[in-house]
């Protein structure tokens, strides 16, 4: 009895994995990274859960210091496709709605293949950069 | 209390055939349950062609209110087909959008009231694109309605004389309240001939735009407003344009359904050619979606005049303009100036790798746009296809150069079958022809 019972957990659990992977699309989840010189956890997710293929999509970012908490910094978003030589061919509007708090709007990925998304983080005269990379299917 | 006595377990002698027995069962299932190579190739041409099973009607245009007004379409129509928008009277939308031609005019390059530089695209679609013209110097469709209208050498017509037109004539007029009301206060006198059109970006001042200056601010306003419902009245027209379904978009939903029947809407050479144009040459890494665009501006290095570098702006020429034009998404005659298309505008870079850069186009019906290119250079798709195997006479575009693009190389089959396929993407039915 036991031995079904752990068999019936065990497929579960594999079916689990086997709908997690495989998806083409982004995770639906925040994407989190640290910034080149470690000062910033840097946080991004696409509003509405994907990313669509050659159309317009908003970002929601979330910016925290070495302490956790939300940095007071300026953010850019940016993305360029490193084989291509060229990036997107707009600049996304950043708004800002609260501390390390901001929503890009008017990305888009309008091509497939490797894309470098770049999120940098101004406090000062100091920029750090987050890179995180996408595979546009 | 006895405790149940235990199970008595089978000798060794029978333990070891029982195993080897489901040993070799497991085996036999994963043998007969592995995909053959064609079961492969199917679920793999299955995948590549689901997206073309999913193409959804043309989107909303919120920038144009009346974008799916019947009464503004009758307008547009009216107005498309009608060639006294122009100065010599001889020169209308359908002109060089002829729907005989498939809303092309087979020309290289657009012939209205002067000669153009750019090949005539084709409306079929149009509604379906992020940006219109070879360039994207508009970015709705009742903003491109806007241009050639009063550009000197398409239609080199007048806002002041549209106007007027609309408002002399009874037909045009009831059209037009039909769809939008009373005409505003503020116009000038019915019987009020003067020509006069504000001055282009890119235009040098003239007599029309001087005559344009001494409008009263007020009078202008009215024509504006008047002219901005013109041009949407055609943008609705031109929305029903939408480029039908093709034998590809059949074949494509009988190879997803497992229909065999159906998956014989294309010629095996049709078939193989679009495994030429997805795995082989790869055309869809800008030919992608299901408008076989990515709606965005390339430069793929055509040389200009005597091979030397293009001296169309294409891309780069155009942002400046769109970022000022009242018609566009963005602009003081948008119905929708929060909305993404207005974002988009407002975010658009000029850099330096822009300049030359043409919209990628459709590929539906392009069996019947010809000639090709936007200087309509190649004549047929022969000649297209010549060139991206070979980049022959391209230019080097420096770093900025698409790196996607490498000679081809294909075999004379492969490009049949290319060229087979590409013409598999024409609307099965006709093509209205008014």
């Amino acid at each position: 009895m036991n031995r079904c019972i752990h068999l019936f957990f065990c497929l579960v659990a594999m079916q689990c994995l086997v709908a997690c992977g495989g998806s083409s699309s982004i995770d639906t989840s925040w994407e989190t990274a640290k910034s080149a010189d470690g000062t910033y956890q840097v946080a991004w997710r696409v509003v509405g859960g994907l990313i669509p293929r050659a159309d317009p999509f908003d970002v929601e970012i979330r910016i925290l210091d070495a302490q956790g908490k939300p940095a007071d910094v300026e953010c850019t978003i940016d993305a360029e496709m490193p084989e291509h030589g060229h990036g997107m061919n707009v600049v996304a509007e950043m708004q800002r709605r609260g501390t390390g708090d901001f929503l890009a709007k008017g990305m888009l990925l309008h091509m497939p293949g490797r894309w470098s998304i770049m999120i940098d983080a101004t406090h000062g005269a100091v920029t750090e950069r987050a890179q995180f990379l996408y595979l546009m299917p | 209390m006895m405790l149940p006595s235990s199970p008595k377990r089978p000798n060794l002698f029978l333990r070891i055939p029982l195993v080897l027995c489901g040993v070799g069962i497991f085996f036999l299932i994963a043998q007969y349950s592995r995909p053959s190579e064609e079961q492969v190739a199917h679920m793999r041409l299955q995948k590549s062609v689901k997206l073309f099973t999913e193409r959804k009607g043309v989107a909303v245009d919120r920038t144009n209110r009346w974008a799916q007004d019947e009464n503004a379409a009758a307008l547009g129509e009216l107005i498309f087909h009608d060639a006294r928008f122009s100065s010599n009277g001889e020169v209308s939308c359908a002109t060089c959008h002829d729907p005989a031609r498939a809303f092309t005019d087979g020309a290289k390059v657009a012939v209205g009231v002067g000669t153009g530089t750019r090949n005539t695209p084709t409306v079929l679609g149009a509604a379906r694109q992020r940006w219109q013209t070879w360039d994207g110097r508009a970015d709705t469709l009742w903003s491109q309605a806007a241009e050639p209208m009063e550009a000197g050498v398409e239609m080199n017509f007048d806002r002041v004389s549209a106007v007027q037109l609309v408002r002399n004539d009874p037909t045009l007029l009831a059209a037009y309240e039909a769809a939008f009301g009373e005409m505003p206060l503020g116009l000038p006198p019915v019987e009020f001939a003067e020509r006069a059109r504000p001055l282009r970006l890119d235009a040098a001042a003239d007599d029309l735009s001087a005559a344009w200056d001494a409008l009263v601010p007020s009078r202008r306003e009215a024509m504006d407003a008047v002219f901005s419902r013109i041009v949407k009245s055609l943008g609705a027209f031109q929305r029903t344009l939408d480029a039908k379904p093709s034998r590809f978009d059949h074949y494509a939903k009988a190879i997803v359904d497992r229909d065999i029947e159906g998956a014989k809407s294309l010629s095996e050479s049709e078939a193989r050619g679009w495994i030429v144009f997805h795995e082989v040459a790869k055309c869809d890494q800008c030919h992608s979606g299901t408008e076989f665009t990515d709606g965005e501006f390339h430069n793929l290095g055509l040389p200009g005049a005597d091979g030397r570098l293009p001296d169309d702006r294409g891309r780069h020429g155009a942002i400046p303009k769109l970022k000022v034009d009242p018609f566009s998404s963005a602009g003081l005659f948008s119905d929708d100036v929060d909305g993404k298309q207005a974002t988009l505008v407002r975010g658009l870079k000029s850099d330096p790798e822009t300049w030359g850069q043409m919209r990628t186009p459709s590929l539906r019906n392009v069996g019947r746009t010809a000639p090709y290119m936007h200087d309509g250079r190649f004549a047929s798709l022969e000649d297209v296809i010549q060139f991206y195997d070979t980049l022959e006479g391209a230019i080097a575009l420096d770093h900025h150069r698409e790196a996607v693009l490498r000679p081809l190389g294909l075999s004379a089959t492969q490009k049949a079958d290319l060229i087979a396929f590409l013409r598999s993407l024409d609307s099965v039915e006709p093509i209205a022809a008014k």
